[in-house]
């Protein structure tokens, strides 16, 4: 070392041996050898072989090189030093690092502005060690003293990272330091950074790595890559796909033994497709076999993307691989067992056909086979009936006319199985078609009424009719069919009511109509009555063919269970419903529900005709319903009796509403004033009103119907009456006739000479008279009227003569003047002449008397009477 | 209310009984026999009203009332005088009404008669 060079050379314990001339120019003394190097230039030890000291205000750099028994020293004047201070600063500053020292014997720290700053801590705060820890997370305050001492006593280097709460959010901070020994002791300095940004980086990436590498285990998915290195591509794949193909760690980056497991079948596209992506960039995706050592045979789903470098070129390749062995042979067992599923499924379907195959043309069969013996039967059995018929006509003695009846109904009962029959197959044939005509609702109540009226009464069961007011409606659909369905159901109604056990019989029928849209209107009609009812589980099977309520109800009611089956099939066809709601021994409501299609040109609407209708006393239900019904149909003027309010307005329809016999019975004089009236009462009180007022129409107010009322007022207009409708049928009707013992045959005793002479024009009088004579051993001749009477007498020989007194041409006062005139002049005794009328009056009697009549009999002749008189006057005259 | 009206019968058996006897043969045939009359004269009774020949209507009824009464047909026999009296009085309403209900009650005896054979 030359003496141009500043430098000092000293012992090994750095006492100064030795100072260049260079040295002693620069730090301008001459005399330093023997001094403490230490003392004079106050060293600062920044490593073993660096140190920084000062000498009489000059910053001096020592560099430390070892020589002969000691150290030589070269001598650096830092120069400029403020112009470093700066630039130190400034850099410090300007990367917001913040500095700090600290003393370990004392345990005093500084901190820089900036350290505090960032710590969020006051620039006026004095911080001590312990308030600094008190700052730190609770985790990592023990980092402190154990990076602390490490460094202190064993070198390791002080470098950590800690996490620090400001303001509610968590920083990250990195602490960097060294230990410098100084002559006022061992400080540690050091730097402080917030790298909370680098810190989360971090952390969300090595989560996200560590998930990535977590799913990739789970889904065992394999993952390669390979890079290009000039024309080279170097391959590498993790240890799960080396797995997959069961290869040894060496294996690991070798593609030949990759090659060499391919299925020979799949080998050459995997190539092709793989060297394909590396050359063209083109995604790699290929399912192939692999056949491991082992020989099991693997199948491997791979899918690859290609990278680029910088310059474009493709430099990269990264993709999985996923073992997908076990979905194939699952697949594989699916796919069998779905064939044989469907193998299965084909024969069954096969079969099921053949058998429906056969069960359609076996009920085809038998529905043609019903079809035709249906017709074949009806062909004899009208022959049967018309037979029948005729045969009733005939006259028959009671035992054969009996006979002859059951013969008729039972026939007639065959025709409506054989009926129901044909029907059911026609519908299960789907070959019933239902008719569109116009219809209204009133009609087909009207005649469903009809049909059942006169049964009801005659059982004893209380129908009523509750129609909704008509609203002119006319309605399109099959009325025929709808008729059937009601009258299946009310004739059930009436069966089942009918019944001993049964001890209210009530029948109840209601309309109701919806209108839908000015298109449809939906019709319900519900049959409620009080019979035996059903349970549930009856009504269950109420609608199946040939099925009736319990075994005995065929015996008891009679009935096949076609009736209903052919209901339910009949209101699907129409698209409605039938509701039954039925509790057994308390009755059934069954509710028939259809929709119908509604008549659109418009209706002529008429004028209400004026009705005055009288009611007299509280109205009952039901005559509430026939002034329901009236409103309806007449411009309904209500006139109130009790209250005297008569109508002034004179019209010729006139109904009286009454159920209080009594009351009525107190305006019957008001009443024969009123033009043309008709009264309807409970039909409890008809009778007695038909009779204490028989001058006046009168009809129960149920079972009714809207087209029955409007007959019966419409009726009551008529002045004349219509001959048909007064036919007894008497004529024809032989039932009661029939029963009569022949005794008419005139017998000996009708030609012999009698002495009695009957004069009576009725010729039922006649036959009563004789018969009563015959019954005392007597015998009369009989003229029909007075002149008959005088000839009789004249040409025979009487010994008494029993004359009417009322008859045509000649009667019997005038018979009987003649008689005793003739008598007068031909001097004969008077012949006894009694009078037979109905008259009773004493005036009738004296008038008898007063013209020669010797006695008097009154119509009807008791036998008793007849005796009298013939005791008095016939057995004693001569 | 008139309890005479009340009590009258359709058809009470007594009285013709009284007449002839107990014996049902012979009550039928006089039941028969008056059906038949009935059949006969109100098809008359009719005619008469529809031409407003009123003593002809009164003529019939009063013909037909006394086999009525023989019959006990007490009812119909009371509707037949009922005809007679307005027939008198000329009450065509009254008497259309009337023989409205007398050919009822000639289907109420012949109900009667049928079920009681």
């Amino acid at each position: 070392m030359d003496s141009n060079t500043p430098h000092i050379i000293t012992d090994l314990n750095l006492h100064i041996r030795f100072v260049s001339q260079a040295a002693t120019e620069l730090l301008n003394k001459k005399k330093l050898t023997g001094l403490d190097l230490k003392e004079i230039f106050e060293i600062e030890t920044v490593t073993d072989d660096l140190s920084i000291g000062s000498y009489q205000s000059h910053r001096i750099i020592l560099n430390r090189y070892n020589c002969q028994d000691g150290y030589c020293f070269l001598l650096q004047e830092q120069k400029n030093n403020t112009e470093h201070l700066g630039f130190l600063v400034d850099a410090i500053s300007s990367s917001n690092i913040g500095v700090w020292h600290y003393n370990i014997e004392t345990k005093t720290i500084y901190l820089s502005d900036i350290s505090k700053r960032i710590l969020g801590i006051s620039p006026n705060i004095k911080l001590t060690w312990r308030k600094l820890l008190s700052l730190v997370h609770c985790d990592d305050r023990a980092l402190f003293p154990l990076f602390f001492e490490n460094h202190v006593q064993f070198g390791v280097p002080l470098q950590f990272e800690f996490r620090l709460k400001l303001s509610g959010q968590q920083f990250w901070f990195g602490l960097k330091g060294s230990c410098i020994h100084k002559s006022n002791g061992q400080w540690i300095n050091g730097t402080l950074q917030d790298c909370t940004v680098e810190k989360t980086t971090v952390i969300a990436l090595n989560d996200a790595d560590e998930s990535k590498q977590l799913a990739i285990e789970a889904g065992k998915i394999g993952t390669w890559r390979a890079t290009k290195s000039g024309h080279q591509w170097l391959w590498k794949w993790d240890m799960l796909a080396n797995t997959i193909f069961k290869l040894s760690p060496e294996d690991i980056g070798d593609l030949n033994k990759w090659v060499e497991l391919l299925h020979p079948e799949d080998k050459p596209r995997v190539q092709a497709a793989l060297e394909d992506s590396l050359r063209t960039g083109v995604e790699f995706k290929q399912h192939y076999r692999s056949i491991l050592k082992s020989g099991e045979v693997i199948y491997v789903f791979a899918q690859g993307r290609v990278g680029k470098n910088y310059k474009g070129e493709y430099c990269r390749i990264d993709g999985v691989c996923v073992d997908q062995t076990e979905i194939h042979t699952t697949q594989l067992a699916l796919k069998k067992l779905n064939s044989e599923l469907e193998t299965r499924v084909n024969d069954r379907t096969a079969e099921l056909h053949n058998t429906l195959q056969k069960a359609e043309q076996a009920n085809r069969i038998k529905s043609e086979f019903l079809s035709m013996i249906s017709h074949e039967l009806r062909t004899p059995l009208n022959g049967i009936i018309g037979a029948l018929d005729l045969l009733s006509h005939c006259p028959l003695s009671s035992e054969p006319k009996d006979l002859v009846e059951t013969a008729s109904t039972s026939a007639n009962h065959l025709i409506t199985i054989l009926n129901d029959l044909l029907d059911l197959n026609k519908i299960e044939a789907g070959k019933l078609e239902l008719e569109t005509v116009k219809f209204n609702l009133s009609s087909v109540i009207s005649n469903l009424v009809n049909t059942f009226s006169a049964t009801a009464k005659e059982k004893g069961i209380e129908l009523s009719i509750f129609e909704s007011p008509a609203d002119s409606l006319i309605l399109k659909g099959d009325e025929s069919r709808f008729l059937q369905i009601l009258l299946n159901i009310l004739s059930n109604a009436v069966k089942f009511t009918h019944c001993d056990s049964v001890p209210i019989k009530k029948i109840n029928v209601e309309t109701h109509i919806n209108k839908l849209n000015i298109y449809q209107s939906e019709i319900s009609v519900s049959v409620s009555d009080t019979g035996v009812g059903m349970s549930s589980d009856t009504i269950q099977k109420l609608f199946t063919p040939f099925t009736q309520a319990e075994k005995s109800t065929t015996r008891k009611f009679g009935g096949t269970g076609l009736g209903l089956s052919i209901c339910g099939k009949l209101i699907d066809l129409m698209g409605g419903k039938i509701c039954v709601e039925s509790k057994l021994g308390v009755g059934s409501k069954f509710t028939v529900t259809a929709p119908f299609w509604l008549e659109l040109t418009e209706n002529n609407i008429e004028d209400k005709s004026p009705l005055n209708c009288y009611i007299i006393g509280k109205l009952s239900d039901k005559n509430q319903h026939i002034l329901t019904l009236l409103q309806s149909a007449f411009h309904t003027n209500i006139i109130n009796l009790e209250n005297n309010h008569m109508s002034s307005a004179d019209v010729s329809h006139n109904v009286v509403l009454t159920n209080d016999l009594d009351m009525f019975l107190e305006h019957i004089e008001t009443l024969c004033a009123i033009n043309k009236v008709i009264v309807y009462s409970d039909s409890s009180l008809v009778e007695l009103i038909a009779l204490s007022a028989p001058f006046l129409a009168v009809f129960a107010n149920q079972p009714i119907t809207l087209r029955l009322l409007e007959k019966q007022i419409n009726a009551q207009q008529q002045d004349q009456l219509l001959i048909e409708d007064f036919s007894l049928d008497f004529d024809t009707d032989d039932s009661i006739e029939a029963s009569i013992i022949e005794e008419d045959n005139p017998s000996a005793a009708e030609y012999d000479i009698h002495d009695i002479l009957l004069v009576e024009d009725n010729p039922f009088n006649q036959k009563l008279i004789k018969s009563q004579l015959a019954k005392l051993g007597l015998s009369c001749d009989v003229a029909n009227n007075g002149a008959e009477g005088f000839n009789f007498w004249h040409s025979g020989t009487y010994r008494l003569i029993l004359t009417d007194c009322h008859m045509p041409k000649v009667d019997g006062y005038e018979m009987t003047k003649q008689i005793r005139t003739e008598e007068a002049k031909t001097d004969q005794p008077p012949v006894p002449i009694i009078a037979v009328t109905g008259a009773v009056m004493q005036g009738e009697r004296d008038l008898c008397t007063s013209i020669g009549m010797n006695d008097f009999l009154c119509k009807p002749i008791r036998l008793n009477d007849i005796k009298s008189i013939m005791e008095r006057w016939y057995e004693h005259s001569t | 209310m008139n309890t005479q009206l009340n009590e009258l019968k359709t058809l009470n058996k007594n009285t013709i009984i009284e007449l002839v006897g107990n014996e049902p043969a012979k009550i039928t045939k006089f039941h028969v026999e008056f059906l038949k009359q009935a059949s006969v004269v109100l098809k008359g009774i009719v005619k008469s009203f529809n031409i407003s020949d009123f003593k002809e209507l009164k003529s019939q009824a009063h013909y037909l009332k006394t086999s009525a009464r023989a019959v006990g047909a007490e009812r119909c026999a009371y509707f037949l005088e009922t005809i007679e009296n307005y027939s008198l009085d000329q009450n065509k309403p009254a008497i259309k009404q009337v023989i409205i209900k007398l050919n009822g009650e000639f289907g109420e005896i012949k109900k009667e008669l049928s079920h009681g054979k």
